[in-house]
């Protein structure tokens, strides 16, 4: 009896939820915005090694410390920024909604969010769970 | 008469329990100094803990000495909210009398060195202070009574940073020049050289910058009001000669070359608010632009306010985009040509009224291949009440496809633009547009296209060639919560039959995700007109082509019911040997099992009864069908007539991609031959 309740918990969690959701899953609109982010990577990859940008904990890519970038260049890398975070917010949505569970995007955010931090090159700045930024 | 002599240094240590008040304090110094050192040769005084309303300081020493050294070290000095650490000030040749304090070839230590003299006066109420942290830099200050003058040359500004507590501080520059704050009057003419600031996040800041302010405020007492504060009334005058400043999302730079850009102002300070009177901006390459304001002093709590502009030169514009639309190769070499007019005026609640008028407007962005020639535009917009508006436009261009000349009249009603009709030519046909409404989050219209010639719009947009007529009607459209809807259907004339567009919603439109949801029906479409405008192979006949519960997203299919099928009715059915082929081809291995290859090679053309193919889309896999199913596959063309032809497809399931795929290869003249 206790068994089946813990599956039965455990198949009502969230995270058991999100297991099912498929991360990888296709569809124009997924494709569209890996394409624009995927375009856009070569030009933050600069920003991330100077550590004027930083993988922030909540999925989204956030400005540390403009001042490390030239002061012409400071708009450019603030639009970008911009690009970067509105498709990967739609991405969020999108895949929750390929999935057909809409209500998943926040949990996804929170995967995407790990995987960000975890695929994240050396000396690139992520924050950590208390909101610090670290060196990785 | 011989000066008196205390027999011993003095040591006074003293723990303070409460607070004392600064004058209490410095008058205990003064009557230590003056009182006792007057007649003495030395003096130390040593206290604890000292404090006031909004300072401490942890442990003071005081050491004098008469015609030789003073030292005055204060530790953990915290004044204003801020810890100054350690501060000592040093005198190597100090001399005081009942009057006058004076200290030459002194030391101010901190966190830095610097070399200072001062002289005080204390029955004149004079103070002369000079500070000279390095070589060529120097600080002065002269007080006398309530009048302070300040003389700076190459002053780094710097150093003032940690006096300051707004978020945005000075970290390089030089100023020299003069700053007077005397009995109701304050003035300054600095100048600035390469000058840097910064706030923390780097999202606003200026650097290289060079200029000069000059400012002169003098006070008013208020009539009638003699307890209240007095007002101030300013000028000020600013020029910069060169420099960058980043203030995001704008990028305003001045290389230097051209005249400095100015801005003078007058205005007065008055019960708590700061009011901008007349403020002019001389922007070299845009122009000059006036205004008006005013702001609370303390929270910046922002009034009412005005701007007026004549003869703009829009390309400076240009500096309002956003930069990744600059930074955007497509658009990079935007091309902005032409004049505006404005005026702007607002209040607490908003914008109140915003005219523009725009003349000779030439905007052209070479490789996106769009482009607008002369627009000329007046509009009026009012909070509240009608203004006309005029908007006319010699050509809009999209690749070789030019719209115009378009001209329409309307008014702005009560904040939302009124159009009535807007007529535009476009190729042989005409564009009109009706009730056109149009509001800061939502527009809506309903038109209609009269006959295009599909041959020149495909020519002039650079697509392949089609053949035939468009035209369209458009019923209610609108646009509203990033959602655009048509309300009823859609109807135009393709390839001579009647087309039907209807349940079309647009989600997010100028978004990044697009989404479409639409039925489309198209009713006897001419297979000639068709095939030979896309080198298909020939075919005579009608088709019809139904598509329903249409779903694109990033203008990609990802479901749909779509079936394309021969018209009900009696005409002419004829395919020739290379529209077979190719039909073939698009239905895949094996479609072209059935044909009788020996017999056929005679043959150009053959007769048919029904040419079907259809696809129900999902999840990325086309579920195929034809005309008629068959027993062990779906016919997608049925032979008529003599000599006729069947062509049987046996996979129902097919990637989208590779369906895809297959069209174009044979829109590319590249499938593969099916006779030899």
């Amino acid at each position: 009896m206790k068994k089946l309740l813990f599956v039965l918990l455990l198949a009502l969690s969230p995270l058991a939820a999100l297991a099912q959701a498929n991360l990888e899953i296709n569809t124009p609109a997924i494709n569209g915005l890996k394409q624009a982010m995927a375009g856009r990577h070569a030009q933050l990859a600069a920003h991330y090694g100077s550590g004027a940008i930083g993988i922030a904990r909540d999925g989204s890519v956030s400005l540390r410390d403009a001042n490390a970038v030239p002061l012409p260049q400071r708009a450019a890398v603030n639009g970008l920024l911009g690009a970067e975070n509105a498709d990967r917010a739609a991405l969020y949505k999108e895949i929750a909604r390929a999935n057909g569970k809409p209500e998943w995007e926040a949990e996804i955010r929170n995967t995407f969010a790990q995987r960000w931090a975890e695929k994240a090159s050396p000396g690139w700045y992520v924050q950590n769970a208390q909101g610090q930024w670290v060196k990785k | 008469m011989a000066m008196q002599q205390f027999v011993a240094p003095v040591t006074w240590r003293t723990r303070f329990g409460q607070r004392l008040v600064r004058e209490g304090i410095a008058a205990l110094l003064i009557a230590c100094t003056c009182g006792a050192l007057a007649h003495a040769q030395s003096l130390q005084l040593e206290l604890e803990t000292l404090s006031g309303p909004d300072w401490s300081v942890r442990k003071l020493q005081l050491a004098l000495q008469q015609g030789g050294a003073a030292r005055l070290g204060l530790q953990g000095l915290v004044a204003q909210g801020r810890a100054w650490g350690d501060l000592t000030l040093e005198c190597k040749r100090f001399t005081m009398d009942r009057s006058a304090l004076n200290c030459a070839d002194g030391n101010l230590e901190g966190k830095e060195r610097w070399p200072l003299s001062f002289t005080a006066d204390l029955a004149r109420k004079t103070l002369s202070l000079r500070v000279a942290p390095e070589a060529g830099e120097e600080w002065r200050l002269d007080i006398t009574g309530v009048d302070w003058r300040i003389a700076l040359q190459n002053a780094s500004v710097a150093r003032l940073a940690p006096l300051l507590s707004g978020a945005i501080k000075p970290t390089a520059g030089r100023v020299s020049g003069n700053l007077h704050l005397g009995a109701g009057r304050v003035d300054a003419d600095l100048r600035i050289v390469d000058a840097a600031f910064a706030d923390a996040t780097g999202l606003r800041a200026g650097e290289k910058l060079q200029g000069r302010l000059t400012f002169d405020a003098t006070s008013h007492p208020r009539l009638g009001a003699a307890a209240a504060p007095a007002d101030w009334a300013w000028t000020a005058a600013l020029a910069w000669d060169k420099g960058a400043v980043f203030w995001d999302p704008l990028y305003l730079a001045h290389e230097g070359a051209e005249a400095p850009h100015r801005l003078d102002a007058r205005g007065r300070v008055t019960a708590g608010r700061v009011v901008v009177e007349q403020a002019n901006l001389e922007w070299q390459t845009l122009g000059r632009l006036s205004g008006s304001l005013d702001f609370g002093r303390d929270a910046f709590d922002l009034g009412s306010y005005t701007v007026t502009g004549k003869g703009l030169n829009l390309f400076e514009l240009r500096a309002l985009l956003p930069q990744t639309w600059l930074d955007d190769k497509r658009l990079g070499d935007l091309d902005l040509k032409g004049t505006a007019d404005l005026a702007l005026v607002g209040g607490i609640r908003g914008v109140e009224q915003f005219a523009l008028a725009l003349s000779g407007v030439r905007l052209h962005a070479a490789q996106r291949h769009l482009g607008i020639d002369n627009l000329a535009a007046r509009f009026d917009y009012r909070s509240s009440g009608r203004e006309p508006f005029l908007l006319s436009i010699d050509a809009l261009r999209l690749q070789d496809l030019r719209i115009g000349p378009i001209r329409a009249e309307g008014e702005l009603r009560d904040g939302r633009l009124y159009i009535p009709n807007l007529i535009a030519p476009v190729l042989d046909g005409i564009l009109a547009l009706a009730e056109i409404e149009v509001d800061r989050e939502s527009f809506s219209l309903q038109g209609a296209l009269t006959s295009v010639s599909m041959e020149k719009l495909t020519a002039a947009l650079g697509w392949h060639p089609l053949g035939g007529q468009l035209s369209f009607v458009l019923p209610h459209v609108s646009y509203a919560r990033s959602t655009m809807a048509v309300d009823g259907a859609l109807l135009f004339k393709l390839f001579d039959g009647d087309a039907q567009v209807d349940a079309m919603r647009l989600e997010n439109p100028f978004g990044r995700t697009p989404r479409l949801t639409a039925n489309l029906h198209l009713k006897r479409m001419n297979l000639e007109a068709m095939t030979s405008a896309v080198k298909f192979g020939t075919m005579t006949g009608l088709v019809d082509l139904d598509v329903d519960g249409l779903v694109m997203e990033n203008w990609q299919p990802v479901s749909m019911d779509a079936r394309v099928l021969t018209s009900e009715g009696a005409f002419a059915k004829r395919i020739s040997q290379r529209a077979v082929q190719n039909i073939s081809s698009i239905g895949g291995a094996g479609a072209g099992a059935a044909i009788q290859r020996s017999f056929l090679g005679f043959f150009e053309t053959f007769g048919y009864d029904k040419i079907g193919l259809s696809c129900k889309l999902r999840n990325g896999i086309c579920e195929m069908g034809g005309a008629e199913d068959t027993a062990s596959g779906f016919m997608l063309i049925k032979g008529g007539g003599l000599p006729s032809v069947n062509v049987v497809g046996y996979n129902r399931f097919v990637g989208w991609q590779e369906l895809l795929d297959r069209i174009q290869a044979v829109i590319d003249g590249n499938s593969r031959p099916v006779f030899q």
